[in-house]
């Protein structure tokens, strides 16, 4: 894929709009699945995704070609979807900054519980946490990026980042545990 | 971090590394061309406004400048000739002087007629406008020009 990209970034680069569609192509299904993970309505979602190629295309010629391309278009799915998620009143701020009360000292988790970790159920947690978390975590482990371009896509310092996974990860160990309790 | 929590983060990583990615509906593709092949035709109407209105105010600078060369010439025939003469730069500035206070005796007259014309405009196309400013503007030019000349014999 990486010569591949670079041949179609070259060519709409050399104002060969048409190649364009290849790199919608190698990433609709990528931003598309990003979007619906942070706005959870697929309507929204394709917007943001359509908006983001877009824009991607308008701001094609400042692209730097020296930086990597899925970190710098991720940067502007992630802006197309914090304008809907501002759109819709949702609140995208630092808002969700301050830690949910945990213990201290998290007891042991069931083994069991994190065997269970199926698709629904992660999806089901991602969903319940709060963007800045769910991006994090997605960016980290589903794009296979890591901080530093976690931080471009998410234009906060690497320290931010490393915290939001770290507390992303807790939360979701957090609601397993309540729900284990009442399992 | 103790083995449990290890083991729960790798847990976390590998279910979220396995979620499958989703597709947009079926036109999604073709909209984001659309979108784009729109905005190329959007630049490109732009630049040819640019350059239709670049045009238009070449060709209007170039009529101005045919209707100025008349008076122009007019004046350098009646001002070179007295400037030239041993003392006649002041007397010529004199005159300039004179002139100037005539044209601008003038002005008034020619911005009410401008200003009736444009009254008159506001219903038609910009392009209209345009076209008939330059006309103006060419007429104005004509009528300061043209009679000052006969001032000046006086």
């Amino acid at each position: 894929m990486g010569e591949t990209e670079k041949e179609l970034l070259g060519r709409c680069l050399a104002g060969d709009n048409a190649a364009f569609g290849g790199l919608v192509d190698a990433y609709q299904d990528r931003l598309y699945s990003f979007a619906l993970r942070l706005l959870k309505d697929p309507a929204a979602a394709e917007e943001a995704a359509q908006a983001a190629f877009v824009k991607a295309f308008r701001a094609l010629p400042s692209y730097n070609t020296a930086q990597p391309f899925a970190p710098w278009l991720f940067r502007i799915t992630h802006n197309a979807c914090m304008d809907a998620l501002r759109a819709g009143g949702r609140t995208v701020s630092m808002d969700h900054e301050d830690f949910p009360d945990l213990p201290d000292r998290a007891p042991a988790m069931d083994d069991s519980l994190a065997d269970a970790l199926d698709g629904e159920r992660i999806e089901a947690l991602l969903a319940s946490l709060p963007p800045i978390y769910s991006e994090a975590l997605l960016l980290q482990y589903r794009e296979d990026m890591g901080p530093a371009d976690i931080a471009r896509v998410m234009g906060v310092p690497e320290g931010t980042v490393k915290a939001r996974l770290f507390r992303g990860r807790e939360l979701i160990k957090a609601r397993l545990r309540a729900a284990g309790a009442t399992i | 971090m103790n083995m449990e929590t290890g083991k729960t983060d790798k847990a976390i990583a590998a279910a979220i590394a396995a979620l499958p990615y989703r597709s947009p509906s079926a036109g999604f593709r073709a909209g984001v061309m659309a979108a784009i092949a729109a905005q190329a035709a959007a630049e490109a109407r732009l630049a040819w406004a640019l350059k239709a209105a670049g045009a238009m105010t070449a060709s209007w600078a170039a009529l101005v400048g045919l209707a100025a060369s008349g008076p122009l010439a007019a004046f350098l025939a009646d001002y070179a000739p007295l400037a030239l003469e041993p003392g006649g730069l002041g007397q010529a500035l004199r005159l300039l002087g004179a002139r100037a206070a005539l044209v601008a005796g003038r002005l008034p007259e020619a911005f009410g007629f401008l200003a009736d014309l444009a009254g008159l405009l506001p219903g038609l196309p910009p392009v209209y406008e345009i076209g008939a400013a330059m006309l103006a503007t060419a007429a104005v030019i004509r009528a300061i020009g043209a009679p000052a000349r006969a001032e000046q014999k006086i």
